[in-house]
């Protein structure tokens, strides 16, 4: 594939399959909301680019998207399945579930919508579809986040949806990724991944992790600040968050690879450190 | 237009001081709890249990004690 693709999902399959274009179809304009729009026209489109014993490629197409189905009879590479695997949000029977897939299509979305937001939804409303095709769960190769198909169904309830656009903190956990590392003093790097997507800085918080809910309101918080005002911070910034949490933003100093090396360490500091620098 | 509810003086290029008001932090946890609501118990219970659990994280220099 010489195209380039802008973000990417994977649909994890617990057996071999046929590549169904008109049953995904199918079941995108149902989940859509009717098969016909004005003129007869559908509401989505497919054409099958190609067809073998090993796979296939499908070109799908509905409202501002362009998306591109490329299935394998084979499981994914556990390399690019293990970080999802370890920081899943799953049962370990779940997660079991999604290691032992046997055949997977990896979902490119390829232009069209501009939004990351609306991008992220054609993403996840497409991996649903293959539901009809024997879906056990989908990974976010950029968030690390994984879903079984029970979550991922009601993630794209309309609920779910408003909330999402309204902010990516709403899906924090679930499509939007929220990370776990313990260091070796049993200290735990809080992160989030993949917000960068969304023209947000990633955030990173080092603490005990009796913390995690702190920090999971604390990233919430802050992606929604920027994502709804486009503000723009970096490192040596300061804010106030309610509950009177004031912070410094700093740069990443250990562990650049998982946490990022553009990700902004949250450092709690006092009232009156705000608007000073750092000595 | 910024929202009123969210008071900032970031345009204080020199000072780089943020305010995430509180009705920024409430508006943001309204549609999180929206979002939670919106799952059954038992998956609910599953993404919660993982914010604190040793098995749903990386383990940087391999064993790390439960203490």
């Amino acid at each position: 594939m010489s195209e380039s693709y802008s973000l990417a999902l994977y649909a994890l399959f617990d057996k071999h399959f046929k590549l169904d274009a008109a049953k995904i179809q199918q079941h995108l304009e149902q989940l859509l909301g009717g098969s016909a729009s004005l003129f007869g026209r559908k509401k989505v489109q497919v054409k099958v680019q190609a067809e073998s014993a090993s796979g296939g490629v499908i070109d799908l197409q509905f409202n501002d998207h362009r998306l591109q189905l490329v299935a394998f009879t084979v499981p994914i590479p556990a390399i690019e399945t293990e970080y999802p695997l370890q920081v899943a949000h799953l049962r370990p029977e779940h997660k079991e579930q999604l290691r032992q897939h046997r055949a997977h299509i990896i979902i490119y979305h390829k232009g069209g919508s501009e939004s990351a937001v609306e991008q992220f939804i054609a993403l996840y409303q497409t991996a649903f579809a293959c539901n009809a095709l024997g879906l056990v769960g989908v990974i976010n190769p950029h968030t690390w986040m994984c879903m079984i198909t029970s979550m991922l169904a009601q993630t794209i309830s309309p609920a779910f949806l408003t909330s999402f656009r309204e902010s990516p903190a709403a899906s924090m956990g679930l499509w939007l990724g929220y990370n776990k590392y313990f260091k070796p003093d049993n200290e735990v790097w809080f992160a989030t991944r993949g917000a960068s997507l969304f023209q947000i800085p990633d955030f990173a918080y080092l603490g005990p992790l009796s913390e995690g809910d702190r920090a999971l309101h604390m990233f919430g918080t802050l992606i929604s600040y920027v994502f709804q005002t486009k503000a723009r911070l970096a490192p040596g910034h300061t804010i106030q968050l309610p509950d009177n949490i004031y912070l410094r933003f700093g740069k990443v100093s250990e562990y650049k690879e998982f946490l990022g090396q553009d990700t902004l360490i949250l450092e709690r500091i006092n009232a009156s450190e705000i608007n000073q620098r750092q000595p | 237009m910024r929202p009123k509810s969210i008071k900032d003086n970031h345009s204080r290029k020199s000072q780089h001081v943020h305010r995430a008001h509180l009705a920024a932090g409430s508006k943001r946890n309204a549609a999180h709890a929206l979002v939670f609501a919106s799952f059954n118990p038992d998956i609910l219970t599953m993404v919660k249990a993982a914010r604190t659990d040793m098995q749903a994280a990386i383990l940087f220099g391999g064993v790390v004690s439960a203490g």
